[in-house]
């Protein structure tokens, strides 16, 4: 019973901020409805028992990238004018064709496997507890050289931003 | 303590030179943010972090000398011989493009620490690439070579042309490096296997005619992602326009280590990875070979830029090197001897255009050479050996390293691509000899004043003219040095 509600309550939050990122007018609802989604999917990882992968995706993409978007959204200005019209030529058409090939393909597997199949994995018993202790153990051993040369990529990225960004802004002050 | 690092294979000789770049880099950034630092003394750190790194790599050969080949940190990091002519060659190309980039640096407004910074991290990233045995680690230190070189391309910020180099060049290239961790990925998938040595043992153990579809993907995948760093056709548009855009004086350093460190790690894969299934891949090499000499030869005809000129031949030159590269141990040897002279003349060229055209100038036609004899006798005698060199004209390297590539490929009996690089190199003259007429010999009224050159120019100028011709008299040095190389992998 514990394992059905903690299934469909999720799943209907993903759907529902699935929906809210599509039909929302506000920008910053769309982002809103988008965490909503993350957040769920992180929980139904958690029920999987992939707790690393869990923590992984309420770190990077609710935490950091929805930032990035907020971030982006308030840059640009949340109340801009909705761009209705197509901005490339045949858009609707060339989408509308991809979904149909996609249902196409989705009706495809289902008649040919004559709606018999089978949607309850058996349960599984784990041997071990939880991912992060799983990962860390090889990350800080075998893995533990690449996992310091890491952080000088951070470094580099940060200098290469840094010295390509520097010039323009102290140009804006002195104006 | 001493028994985990014994374990895990931790030896700080072996990543020695990465180290000595990283702590001159710190020191540098260190001397930006608190205290400041009279330039020359910027100078004379990053310099001397240079001779630091070579000292370094010296101490390499003695681990190799007493350990033979071996790998560190859990099969991270791989001590061979690739490593260690690769370390060599990058340890030279800092050395002898010191002078132009830090000139440009030193121009360049208020960025000569961001630019000193950039490069070193660049090259200890490439150190750490030619050094990888994992994939993984492969993968993570081209992200660090590209990404400073992304930046250094765009570092000239009111140029468009360096703008739009720099936006070419880092969306061009992160695309290559998805294509190169998705195929780790795929070989990973099918194999489970990510390193240098794993994939040649799992491949033997399951038969050559039995690797599957997906690992055969995945391998070519890599290849393609390296390709893509080294200027193949057909992935070889970006390198005409980051050559034109970026600043001349880094030009000559970036395309060097980036074609140094790729074509070591293609070397290494060809030699042991591929060795059982090398076959397999015939088609594949071949086609791209000879879509780089021609492609490179077509384009290369009608540019009034001089720069995209010797662009569009590093296409060519990568065509050359790969055909060696992809057929065998033999084929890998003429292959590096011709990537170390390649890489001279190349880095030569570019000192020379950094002196003529200023160092950030992104512009630069042919005819910006015109009268260059009148009165810079030196310039224009360099500037020749080393277009002469890229030709392959008897008497300089470039003829040996062409012979010998020849030489050995007919060994192969792969007689199309005999063929095709030799009427590609005869079609070459036309474009390699152009800027030399315009230089040397076609009458000009507006004849370019005298260009002051520093003692260090001329010397350095002098040195890689020097090495030109005399590999291209002696090369007996250098053919041991490449024929040591692969002498395990037979």
């Amino acid at each position: 019973m514990v394992d059905l509600i903690l299934f469909f309550i999720p799943s209907a939050l993903i759907i529902i901020g699935a929906l809210i990122v599509v039909f929302a007018k506000n920008p910053v609802h769309n982002a809103m409805g988008l965490v909503m989604t993350l957040v769920s999917i992180a929980i139904i990882y958690i029920t999987l028992n992939a707790t690393f992968v869990a923590m992984v995706q309420m770190l990077v993409y609710a935490g950091a990238v929805m930032t990035l978007f907020l971030f982006v959204i308030m840059m640009i200005g949340v109340d801009k004018k909705e761009q209705s019209s197509e901005s490339i030529k045949g858009q609707t058409f060339l989408v509308s064709g991809v979904f149909l090939i996609l249902i196409s393909i989705l009706g495809y597997v289902a008649i040919s496997s004559e709606f018999k199949w089978d949607l309850w994995f058996e349960a599984v018993e784990f041997a071990v507890e939880g991912t992060p202790q799983l990962i860390a153990g090889t990350l800080f051993t075998a893995w533990i050289f690449p996992f310091e040369i890491i952080s000088i990529l951070l470094i580099v990225a940060t200098a290469a931003a840094i010295a390509l960004a520097y010039d323009s802004k102290r140009k804006k002050n002195d104006v | 303590m001493n028994g985990i690092s014994e374990i895990l294979g931790i030896n700080f000789v072996v990543i020695g030179p990465t180290l000595a770049l990283l702590f001159t880099t710190l020191v540098l950034l260190f001397c930006t943010i608190t205290i400041s630092t009279p330039v020359y003394v910027k100078k004379y750190i990053s310099f001397v972090g240079i001779l630091i790194t070579l000292f370094t790599i010296f101490l390499k050969f003695g681990l190799f000398a007493r350990d033979g080949i071996t790998s560190y940190f859990s099969e991270k990091i791989l001590l061979d011989e690739f490593s260690l002519v690769g370390n060599v060659l990058i340890g030279l190309v800092l050395l002898l493009t010191f002078n132009s980039f830090w000139k440009t640096s030193e121009v360049i407004d208020n960025k000569t620490t961001e630019a000193l910074i950039l490069i070193l991290m660049s090259a200890s990233g490439f150190l750490l690439m030619v050094d990888a045995e994992n994939f993984i680690m492969l993968f993570i230190g081209l992200e660090i070579g590209s990404i400073s070189l992304y930046a250094l391309a765009g570092l000239n910020r009111g140029d468009q042309l360096s703008n739009e180099a720099s936006l070419k060049y880092f969306l061009l290239g992160s695309l290559a490096s998805c294509i190169l961790i998705y195929g780790v990925a795929l070989l990973y998938v099918s194999l489970s296997i990510s390193g240098v040595y794993e994939t040649s043992i799992a491949i033997s153990f399951i038969g050559p005619d039995n690797v599957p579809l997906t690992s055969l993907i995945g391998l070519i995948m890599i290849l393609v992602g390296l390709l893509f760093k080294v200027a193949a056709a057909p992935f070889q548009a970006w390198a005409p326009d980051v050559y034109q855009g970026s600043p001349t004086g880094y030009v000559g350093y970036m395309a060097a280590v980036a074609k140094a460190s790729s074509f070591i790690v293609l070397a290494r894969l060809s030699a042991i990875s591929l060795r059982f299934i090398l076959d397999k891949f015939d088609l594949f090499f071949t086609a791209i070979v000879i879509l780089s000499v021609l492609a490179g030869a077509l384009f290369a005809t009608n540019q009034t830029d001089i720069k995209r000129l010797i662009a569009y031949s590093g296409v060519i030159q990568s065509g050359f090197i790969l055909s060696g590269i992809s057929f065998g141990v033999y084929g890998i040897s003429a292959s590096i001897f011709y990537l170390i002279t390649y890489i001279i003349q190349l880095i030569g060229v570019f000192t020379v255009f950094s002196i003529i055209s200023g160092q950030l100038s992104s512009d630069f036609k042919i005819s910006n050479l015109s009268g260059l004899f009148k009165e810079n006798k030196f310039l224009t005698v360099t500037f020749s050996i080393f277009m002469l060199g890229i030709a392959g004209l008897p008497l300089t390297s470039g003829f040996v390293s062409k012979f010998i590539l020849i030489t050995n490929l007919w060994s192969y009996e792969k007689y199309l691509i005999v063929t095709v690089l030799m009427l590609t190199t005869v079609a070459g003259f036309y474009f390699y000899l152009r800027p030399i007429w315009v230089a040397a010999i076609e009458k000009t009224d507006n004849s370019i004043g005298k260009i002051k050159i520093s003692i260090s120019d001329k010397v350095l100028l002098g040195f890689m003219a020097a090495l030109t011709i005399y590999f291209g008299l002696l090369p007996n040095t250098l053919v041991n040095i490449t024929r040591w190389m692969v002498e395990n992998y037979l």
